[in-house]
């Protein structure tokens, strides 16, 4: 049988460097040395009988070594393993390494173990691993925004409704020949009808919804708060007229049109959802109003009512989504919430506040344009 | 010269290796490559008069696969707090990761890191939520470890408060 080579020499060849402990930071390596250790060896550090402080060139190891001491103190024989670390080798290339605190006899140890194969293995493994995770995150992400779209888009089908409902109604108090309220009727059923199918649409999608795309509207594109509030009330007249509630846009003296960073469709959308709360929560013979007032950066922009005002117990989370007001019966409960979402993505903000002579101001600062 | 120790803390993915290899070697690349276990590397930060000599550990993120091993804060005088503002997930798990920090080192510095400002556009996180967190008195830097924006600034404000702190 042939001479067994040193055991050093042994675990040189499986990339571990072997340190005996002298004392609490300094080690000797004596013997063989693995071939990555020439990559982080001191300058100057010769391998005969040479110290080393091993924490100086891995500063991990200040942190095990600390454990790998408790340890050794025991002075029990057996063994305790740290966890991976990588290193920047100098050359630039990532090495993998563990250490291990051994004890024998009276002789403590510490191995560090450069990581080859069985680590690059389980790399892959983590690495696809998360790779995956998240390819499934951005699809789920994916996925919920096309979910908002179509909900917005549902929502927005929802508006005109009102507005023709109101019109139909009104129309059935006209004095009209029997054919005449017959197709009224078939109009009101009709409309009636796709009001419900498009709450049964929204009510599938009360699941998942969050802010849409995040891009600021185009400051020359930026309309006019005041004209459009005004549009918005025109088309609900009908339906005030019906409650005998009386519109009114109130302005400071002097000011004609306030332009604010907004993007139109969606701004009628808010006065829409906005007056249209306050509608429901009017007293007949009461008045709404949209009130604006010019400040230095922003435009305030308040839709009043004399309603019984919000709920204490909803008024925190008034804004949230899915969240109905009192007990009159709204759509989605989404309107305040797509309210806020998107004025916030304007860089503007929302809120709402009681009245001083009762009622409720929901007001909305959206950023303005000179 | 002083030592410090200081963390990068997080979920996965959300670029805590990325920002210190753009602050130690000014690079970054796409390519997602994951870490296990911790990352070690090392720089020297002058500040003022005064060098300082990071330590900088940087823990695997955490993930199905495993928690952030908290042990590994002990000594350090300050950590990075790092969230994806692509990822709303990786800003709950900041939250949670920063209690169990606290609770292992104290209240030693910190920063928190909303990275990839570069895409602020496809940014799930609110504003809402962004103040959320400066509401906890928390100190809050957008960084970009691809454009490089504020990535320099966040570990010199770090090291600047850890300075201050000890
Ligand atoms: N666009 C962009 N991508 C980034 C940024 N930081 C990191 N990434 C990418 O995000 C992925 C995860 O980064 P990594 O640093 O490994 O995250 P870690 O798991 O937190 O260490 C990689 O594909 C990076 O290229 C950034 O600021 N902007
Ligand atoms: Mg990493």
């Amino acid at each position: 049988m042939s001479k067994r080579p040193p055991y050093d020499e042994l675990m040189a060849a499986c990339s571990i460097l072997v340190l005996e402990r002298l004392s609490a930071a300094d080690f000797t390596a004596a013997g063989l040395f693995p071939d990555w250790f020439a990559a982080f060896a001191p300058a100057g550090f010769s391998p005969e009988g040479g110290r080393l402080r091993p924490a100086t060139i891995f500063p991990f190891l200040e942190y095990f070594l600390e454990d790998a001491e408790e340890f050794w103190a025991r002075g029990v024989d057996g063994k305790m393993v740290s966890g991976f670390w990588t290193e920047t080798a100098p050359d630039g290339a990532d090495m993998n390494f563990e250490a291990v605190a051994y004890r024998r006899g009276n002789s403590n140890f510490l191995f560090i173990r450069r990581l080859t194969t069985g680590f690059d293995r389980l790399h892959k493994v983590f690495q696809k691993g998360r790779e995956l995770s998240l390819a499934h995150e951005r699809l789920f992400s994916e996925i919920s925004k096309k979910d908002i779209l179509l909900h917005c888009i549902i929502h927005d089908m929802s508006g005109p409704l009102t507005g023709m409902m109101g019109a139909l109604e009104i129309a059935k108090q006209e004095n009209l020949s029997r054919r005449g309220k017959q197709l009224v009727d078939l109009g009101l059923a009709a409309a009636k009808r796709q009001a419900n199918l498009i709450n049964n649409l929204l009510d599938t999608f009360r699941e998942e919804f969050g802010p849409a795309d995040k891009t600021l509207p185009d400051p020359a594109q930026a309309p006019d708060a005041i004209a459009c509030g005004r549009e918005v009330l025109a088309t609900l007249q009908p339906s005030l007229a019906m409650h005998d509630i009386r519109g009114e846009v109130r302005l400071p003296p002097g000011v004609a049109s306030l332009r604010v960073i907004a993007e139109k469709s969606r701004l009628e959308r808010i006065f829409y959802n906005l007056l249209q709360n306050a509608m429901r929560f009017s007293p007949r013979l009461g008045s709404i109003g949209v009130s604006f007032q010019a400040e230095e950066d922003f435009v305030r922009i308040a839709v009043e009512d004399e309603g019984p005002g919000v709920s204490p117990d909803v008024a925190p989370q008034i804004f949230q989504k899915f969240v109905r007001g009192n007990c009159s019966g709204g759509k989605a409960g989404l309107g305040l919430f797509f309210c806020r979402i998107t004025t916030e993505q304007w860089g503007g903000s929302i809120g709402h506040e009681p009245r001083p002579g009762g009622g409720t101001s929901f007001w909305l600062r959206l950023k303005r344009v000179r | 010269m002083i030592q410090k120790k200081i963390c990068l803390l997080g979920g996965h993915a959300v670029g805590k290796t990325s920002l210190v290899a753009r602050f130690v070697k000014s690079v970054f690349t796409e390519k997602y490559h994951t870490t296990i276990g911790v990352k070690i590397d090392k720089k020297t930060l002058s500040m003022g008069d005064r060098a300082v000599n990071l330590t900088i550990w940087d823990l695997a993120g955490e993930d199905e696969f495993g928690a952030v091993d908290i042990a590994y804060l002990r000594g350090a005088s300050g950590y990075l707090l790092v969230i994806d503002g692509t990822r709303r997930s990786s800003f709950d798990r900041a939250l949670n990761i920063q209690q169990r920090a606290e609770k292992k080192v104290g209240s030693v510095p910190f920063l928190a890191l909303i990275n990839k400002a570069d895409l602020a556009a496809e940014w799930e996180l609110t504003d809402t939520e962004l103040q959320s967190l400066t509401a906890l008195g928390w100190k809050v830097f957008h960084t970009s470890a691809k454009s490089g924006d504020a990535v320099e600034a966040a570990f010199k404000i770090l090291t600047e408060a850890m300075l201050n702190h000890s």
